[in-house]
């Protein structure tokens, strides 16, 4: 009984040292990317909870965590943008923004929000979040070389958006 | 993982201020309303040697290639492989053979128990890492690794390095690897620096940015030998090697390293070697059916028979489409353990001969190893599926003119590579593999051509190349990068332009679309002069994403030739611009409300390309899900369904081309992209939704819907 007890704690302790270290990066970079604090908090919270709810059945929790709260914020994100009616996906309706939030942070999610899903994953994944391609490229599942080459891509794409109505 | 060192931010560290929740009670909250343990009683940090090793393990497998970590055992999770003997303090000078196994023994000590896919021969084993180095190794110590990682690290420092396959100017001065001194019975001999004298080592390494020196040696690539005695490996010994000596390992790593000398002579895609031998062409071998029940329907392997369909250019024209699709594509679902509920899969779909490929891969992403493949005729029939499991599936390449089909495998794994898997598009069965690992793919529009490039983040040496490979031949050349020593290679971006008369033209430019052709890759030789890219490269139309600007067409070199400050970016997702003929329609903003930044009228306009006149304009936010050849499907005004225009000039072509319910032609965002969404391939349309695939064909080319299973 002490060793199944002793699985159990391991496996709960696991989890609460990534929640430890990635989970302030990971739910800015939620945020980020959905635009929505009750999303991401959804998101981020669901991830975490169903690592310990998988235990020792995953081998990086770090990495899982990761994948599963993008995972689980995109299916929210596809609900929602159905709703829309539009069949262009408006960002706009998608992402719920906050009050609270400062004009900056307002402006940046506005930006973010103008940019691919696809983009835009990776660019918080990689600016917020703290990713490099290389590490991040196994988590996704794509060759460090592909990741690279879509990150420097959307990053082109991005600091039009993010950058250029500062410049002009 | 180690946060990032980019010192632009693009202004995101702004996010670094936002203050995140506190969600660990909401978190164990959840847990335990699904009745699984998670308490804040239990976690109590309390330490244990078995968690920390496997976390170390853990680490290995972010480390070290091809390690995966498997064998956790008992209480301990993770238990060293050996730890050193006595008399480890006394062999750190090498004088003899007998030293050697001291030698290793205390090298490997503290490493992790592993698993590991071994390499199948030298070429594998020397193309699966970044470099191979000869060097004195002298000395080692075990230290705490990255504080975010928590875990120790034996250091190797290397002299008189020489780098034997790979970049000759990689900066190698040492390699670590993930160790834990497990027994507190022992002190740890490596707790302490330990220097050698006369050992001597040959290691394969890959680049990994996990570790302090950058570099961390294969489990089967690391060997040891006392000046120039028998050489032994440290951790694993492959038996394909020769260790009599270094020079002879040497030798004989040399002798398989890549070819430095480019060539434009075209190779062929070797065929002989198929991936799976259970499935021997020869039809006297019995076939060994795979049958997956992870998919529903179950997955059974079926193989076509001799004399496919041939090749119809009656096809190959995007126009007027017939008003019901041709073929109903009936999807499978996925279950896996975690997900017991069959759900839905990513779709890629293209044309071949008489058919369509499809190939399905479970949502849960590309690492999930196992995918299905069918050729499904245009009549309705399957002509073959096949049940892949142990891999995943990236991209497919299919076009018509062709009897293969490639698919990029994902090796789980591996830290870059894909490797090309080939399928008889006849049978079905295996036709060998197409080793391109790390490399990126353009396609030709018609997919012909596939060039495949690397994303390194390193400038490209001259001894590394690029593969162009003719799909509808199996041949290909070999071009090196373009010699712009200074610049990374995944910064480059290449155009494969299908010529049809003349092969192919591939343009290169440097940091995406907006910049101006460096090169253009004809004739066999990278051409720089003005002349030859202007006449190699067609004016286009740029979105320079600035209202000041709007958009402006640009020629090869990059130069302005007409402008449109008028048509501003929409900054959202969707359809953006494309090529139709001598038009490119473009979806523009008319109206940008200042206070949001955002776009209040958009509009749907067709351009000369040449001129930036405009041709004609749709008012409205409309999607755009198939264009080329003179034709566009486009949302219809009432913006409840589409219609097929003349994108000569924006109007319906004929009242038959109209269909109603916007989910007919629908692309969705926001991750639904992933499935839902339209393709086109010549005049053949695909639509996938969910669970089905939809294709249509040409008017006048079917008669009535076909439905089609997958089972």
């Amino acid at each position: 009984m002490d060793s199944v007890v002793m699985q159990v704690d391991l496996a709960v302790e696991r989890v609460r040292r990534v929640y430890e270290a990635d989970h302030e990066r990971l739910w800015r970079s939620l945020f980020a990317f959905c635009g929505s604090r009750p999303l991401a908090d959804d998101a981020v919270a669901e991830a975490f909870a169903q690592a310990l709810r998988r235990g020792d059945r995953i081998d990086d929790v770090a990495a899982w965590v990761w994948t599963s709260a993008f995972k689980i914020a995109r299916g929210e994100l596809k609900q929602r943008g159905r709703t829309t009616g539009d069949p262009l996906g408006d960002q706009r309706s998608a992402a719920v923004r906050d009050d609270d939030d400062d004009e900056d942070i307002r402006h940046l999610l506005q930006r973010l929000a103008a940019l691919s899903h696809d983009d835009r994953e990776l660019i918080v994944l990689c600016h917020v979040g703290g990713w490099k391609p290389r590490e991040l490229a196994p988590v996704l599942g794509i060759p460090a070389g592909t990741l690279r080459v879509r990150l420097h891509r959307a990053t082109a794409r991005a600091r039009e958006l993010l950058e250029g109505e500062d410049q002009s | 993982m180690s946060t990032s060192d980019h010192t632009d931010r693009l202004g995101l560290e702004a996010f670094d201020a936002v203050t995140a929740p506190d969600q660990w009670a909401d978190i164990v909250r959840r847990a335990e309303s699904a009745g699984r343990p998670g308490s804040d009683n239990v976690v109590s940090m309390r330490r244990s040697r078995g968690w920390y090793l496997a976390a170390a393990a853990s680490f290995v497998a972010l480390i070290g290639g091809l390690v995966v970590v498997t064998q956790l055992r008992d209480d301990d999770g993770v238990t060293p492989i050996d730890q050193p003997g006595t008399g480890v303090s006394d062999a750190t000078a090498c004088t003899d053979e007998s030293q050697l196994d001291t030698i290793a023994e205390l090298l490997r000590s503290g490493l992790p128990a592993y698993d590991y896919e071994p390499a199948v021969d030298l070429a594998e084993l020397v193309g699966r890492n970044d470099v191979v180095v000869r060097a004195a190794l002298t000395g080692a110590v075990r230290a705490d690794g990255p504080v975010s990682t928590d875990l120790g690290l034996t250091f190797m420092t290397l002299a008189s390095v020489e780098v034997l396959v790979g970049n000759p100017a990689a900066a190698v001065d040492g390699f670590e690897t993930a160790s834990q001194w497990a027994d507190t019975l022992q002190p740890d001999p490596l707790a302490e620096p330990v220097t050698f004298d006369h050992v001597e080592v040959i290691v394969f390494l890959s680049d990994r940015d996990g570790v302090p020196s950058g570099w961390s040696p294969d489990i089967e690539g690391w060997f040891v030998a006392c000046d120039d005695g028998p050489a032994r490996g440290v951790i694993e010994t492959p038996t394909f090697l020769d260790l009599t000596s270094l020079d002879a390992l040497e030798t004989q790593i040399t002798g398989v390293g890549p070819d430095t000398t480019p060539t434009t002579e075209p190779a062929t895609v070797d065929t002989s070697t198929p991936a799976t031998p259970a499935t021997d062409p020869d039809d006297t071998v019995p076939e060994t059916a795979v049958t997956d029940d992870r998919w529903s329907p179950t997955c059974i392997d079926e193989y076509g028979t001799a004399g496919g369909p041939a090749a119809d250019s009656g096809l190959d024209v995007f126009g007027p489409l017939g008003i019901e699709p041709g073929l109903d594509i009936e999807l499978p679902l996925y279950r896996s353990p975690e997900q017991p509920a069959p759900g839905a899969v990513n779709v890629a779909v293209g044309r071949v001969d008489g058919g369509v490929a499809v190939l399905t891969r479970p949502a849960e992403g590309e690492k999930v190893d196992a995918y299905e493949l069918s050729v499904v005729d245009d009549a309705g029939s399957v002509r073959w599926r096949r049940c892949i499991d142990g891999a995943s599936a990236g991209s497919m390449l299919s076009t018509t003119d062709a009897d293969l089909l490639l698919v990029a495998e994902y090796q789980p794994g591996t830290p870059d590579g894909s490797l090309w898997r080939l399928f008889d598009l006849t049978s079905g069965r295996d036709a060998g593999t197409f080793d391109r690992p790390d490399q990126m793919q353009t396609v030709t529009t018609g997919g012909r051509y596939a060039l495949f490039s690397m994303g390194s983040d390193q400038p490209a040496t001259p001894t590394d190349e690029m593969v162009l490979l003719d799909l509808t031949t199996n041949e290909y050349i070999t071009l090196p990068y373009p010699d712009m020593p200074e610049v990374p290679a995944f910064r480059f971006e290449f155009e494969v332009i299908d010529t049809v008369d003349d092969g192919a033209t591939v343009l290169v430019r440097v940091d995406g679309p907006q910049s101006a052709v460096s090169g253009v890759w004809i004739d066999d030789a990278w051409r720089t002069d003005a002349a030859t890219i202007l006449d190699a490269t067609p004016v286009r139309a740029v979105n320079s994403f600035d209202d000041a600007i709007g958009w402006e067409g640009r020629n090869g070199l990059g130069e302005v030739v007409w402008s449109r400050p008028d048509l501003l970016d929409l900054r959202r997702e969707g359809f953006n611009s494309d090529v139709s003929g001598t038009v490119t329609v473009v979806n523009a903003c008319r109206e940008r409300d200042d206070s949001t930044g955002l776009c209040d009228g958009g509009a749907l306009i067709g351009l000369d390309t040449l001129t930036g006149e405009t041709l004609w304009e749709r008012a409205g936010n409309r999607g755009v899900s198939a264009i080329g050849d003179g034709f566009a499907i486009i949302t219809n005004d009432a913006g409840d369904g589409w219609e097929m225009i003349d994108t000569l000039t924006g109007e319906l072509v004929d009242e038959s081309q109209q269909w109603a319910g916007i989910e007919t032609f629908a692309q969705e965002c926001c991750g639904a992209g992933d499935f839902i969404w339209v393709g086109r391939d010549g005049g053949v349309v695909f639509a996938v939704n969910q669970d089905h695939v939809r294709v249509w064909y040409p008017e006048g080319r079917t008669d009535g819907t076909v439905g089609v299973t997958l089972n």
